[in-house]
């Protein structure tokens, strides 16, 4: 299988694959990094936006 | 029983809908930079601390919109009725937000979310919305 990377499409066996997990306050982050050696060739992200409540004030008299 | 004092539901899916109609296909979202001081008191899209790269475009990508503003118990919600996804882009500026906003309101804002830092490479970026219920809901009144 051929990964699209910024060297071209490269042999999904030559690259070195590694998933990154972040659980942030108002996202969960998947980070997906392909490596040909040293080099970050590719970089997907997946953000799982959390729940936002938007708010009425409402004022007494 | 007593009286309570409350926002009528009525009012606040009245006001939703008004800005969210179902079927809307005019809204976008742009990404900003980490850097960047894009807030709620920005009334509408700017390019200022927007991000770019490869393959992004200024503005951002379009909003998939379906569904109308729903309610349950006295909550109002909407959540766009997509992922949205800024596919093969390299934008290499770390950034952390995203301001969803409507063309066909002279861009003006619906809001603004944030998310940690992030770099895309040559790759995908995928902002996977919540489930459109009372309490996961993108937004909430």
């Amino acid at each position: 299988m051929l990964i699209h990377t910024t060297k071209g499409d490269l042999p999904e066996s030559d690259l070195v694959k590694s998933i990154i997990e972040q659980d942030y306050e108002d996202a969960k982050v998947i980070a997906t990094e392909y490596r040909y050696g040293d080099e970050l060739v590719r970089r997907d992200v997946e953000v799982a936006l959390k729940p936002k409540a938007l708010e009425i004030h409402q004022q007494g008299f | 029983m007593a009286n309570t004092q409350a926002v009528s539901v009525q009012f606040k899916q009245d006001a939703m809908t008004a800005i969210l109609p179902g079927g809307i296909s005019t809204l976008k979202a742009a990404l900003y930079l980490a850097s960047a001081t894009t807030n709620g008191s920005n009334t509408a899209y700017t390019a200022t601390g927007e991000v770019s790269g490869t393959n992004y475009s200024a503005g951002g990508v379009a909003v998939t919109a379906a569904n109308a503003p729903a309610v349950t118990g006295t909550t109002v919600y909407w959540t766009p009725s997509a992922n949205i996804v800024y596919t093969t882009v390299t934008l290499s500026t770390l950034f952390d937000a995203v301001m969803i906003y409507d063309t066909a309101r002279t861009n003006k804002a619906i809001g603004v979310w944030t998310f940690g830092a992030q770099t895309v490479t040559a790759g995908t970026l995928t902002l996977t919305m919540p489930t459109n219920d009372s309490t996961n809901a993108l937004l909430r009144m």
